[in-house]
């Protein structure tokens, strides 16, 4: 991955942690990872919900920090890329607050905001840029497109399903519009078919970050694969320390 | 239909108004399978239905209407892609890129609709007669018409995969619903964000989740009244379409 410093060591601790239940933002995963198709309820549609929350959490936060007035806005330069911070966050926003209210209404109990920790991957920021930022929004994007889709068919409600599947159609687009906008400014040739992005071919049990290949077309496949709870877990459990 | 069968459609379909009558009669006009003929008012099911017959015939009918809109999609891009009609009427690199790209994508998706809606024992829509020259006009047919009628195109298909995805009763046509209904979603990105470098797009912020539908005429069916310029990331949350509301703006390119 492109993205500055990676620190390699914390990611791969976290990987080697296999044994016992793994809690990420006060959401045991291993349980949440049991979700099936067969079992659906309204308590898995709960589960699946703040599985959701997480993500949006960790996506909220990052693009915060870029927005207008946040801690890293002036680590961007360019205009069109600053304009992407300011809407992207406002979507994930929207996302956050759209969660939370739908597992009240469905009786159950929204996570509480983990602590949420970039480091692994911006080490200690003095690198990031517009070129940085871009990069990690171009790693959460594709993840979140297939962490949506990994879940959909295990959804009962249907009001429930259509706003994931809205939600996961705005991922899809943040996706390709960074996507676009980088292989505009030269960071990427974006020549890449792949249903797996931001996975690199035939890596699909790839989770550490530093592997991960950004170079996908912005229009990168005719199917994206879902990811399982699991493996996204493994992806982005580095930045939620316990 | 008789009403019975007509009450539990629109049970399954999660009490969304069911436009299956109207669909069928847009498609029969659109001569777009003797199989949803078959199914027309003038043609009543002898034997009533089970709820899990009911629950795959309206599977099948949704499958029908995504292979018809991809139909649509395929026929447009392919016109662009290389071997096509307009092939040489690109002249950009990038745009040449997208044309190939989508179209391959769009291929793919009416096959696998094909493949599915066999393999569950139903037979696939023909393949309708498609006219763009409403769409196009007078205008010259080169970068920038191509741009616009994809970032016309592709919400459409956005909005009308997230109307029908929670109809379907079938998990693995979720699972592939959903896949698809992401792919447009890049499309739309993709193509939008180049028409803000080249400079097509007079809007490029513009925040809207009923693209390509205007804030002026936001209820218009009419691709006339649409406007094609809206953010690249337009919305947190995308608008559903109906079928038939899709049916209606796809009409006029359907012969």
């Amino acid at each position: 991955m492109t993205t500055p410093t990676p620190n390699r060591r914390s990611f791969l601790k976290f990987a080697g942690a296999g044994a016992g239940a793994v809690m990420l933002g006060g959401v045991n995963m291993t349980a949440l990872a049991a979700t099936t198709v067969a079992g659906k309820s309204k308590q898995q549609d709960i589960d699946i919900l703040n599985y959701a929350l997480l993500l949006e959490f960790l996506e909220e936060d990052f693009y915060l920090k870029f927005a207008d007035k946040g801690a890293l806005r002036g680590k961007l330069s360019d205009a069109r890329v600053k304009t992407y911070a300011d809407i992207i966050a406002a979507h994930e926003s929207a996302h956050v607050t759209a969660l939370q209210q739908t597992i009240v209404s469905l009786g159950g109990t929204a996570i509480t905001k983990p602590k949420i920790d970039f480091t692994p991957l911006v080490g200690d920021g003095s690198k990031l840029d517009d070129k940085a930022f871009l990069a990690l929004a171009a790693t959460f994007e594709p993840i979140g497109v297939r962490a949506y889709l990994g879940q959909a068919d295990k959804i009962q409600n249907g009001d429930v399903l259509t706003a994931a599947a809205s939600i996961l159609a705005v991922e899809a687009n943040h996706a390709s519009g960074v996507q676009e906008l980088r292989r505009q400014l030269g960071h990427t040739p974006a020549n890449l078919q792949t249903g797996i992005a931001p996975q690199p071919a035939g890596g699909e049990t790839i989770v550490d970050t530093s592997k991960f290949n950004l170079d996908y077309s912005p229009t990168p496949t005719d199917f994206w694969k879902p990811l399982s709870m699991e493996t996204v877990t493994m992806i982005v459990g580095p930045l939620l320390p316990k | 239909m008789p009403e019975k069968v007509e009450a539990t459609n629109a049970e399954i379909s999660g009490g969304q108004a069911t436009s299956r009558r109207k669909f069928m009669g847009y498609i029969g006009l659109a001569g777009a399978g003797a199989a949803l003929v078959a199914c027309s008012p003038q043609n009543p099911p002898v034997v009533e239905l089970t709820p899990a017959q009911q629950a795959a015939k309206q599977d099948l009918e949704i499958l029908n209407y995504a292979l018809v809109l991809e139909y649509l999609e395929a026929e447009f891009y392919n016109l662009f892609a290389v071997g096509g009609k307009y092939a040489a009427n690109l002249k950009l690199d990038d745009v040449k890129k997208y044309a190939a790209e989508i179209a391959g994508h769009e291929n793919s998706h009416v096959k696998v609709l094909t493949d599915t809606i066999v393999s569950l024992k139903g037979t696939p829509a023909t393949k309708p007669t498609f006219d763009f020259s409403p769409l196009i006009g007078s205008k010259p047919i080169n970068d920038e018409l191509f741009l616009a009628l994809a970032a016309t195109f592709e919400p459409i298909g956005v909005r009308a995969y997230l109307g029908q995805v929670a109809r379907l009763t079938n998990p693995a046509l979720i699972a592939a619903a959903g896949a698809i209904h992401a792919v447009e979603a890049d499309h739309v990105s993709a193509v939008q964000e180049l028409r803000v470098k080249l400079g097509f797009n007079k809007q490029p912020n513009r925040q809207t989740d009923i693209a390509p539908q205007s804030v002026a005429k936001p209820t218009s069916l009419v691709a006339g009244d649409f406007d094609a310029d809206y953010s690249p990331t337009p919305t947190a949350f995308w608008k559903a379409l109906t079928m038939d509301q899709v049916l209606a703006i796809v009409k006029p390119v359907i012969k």
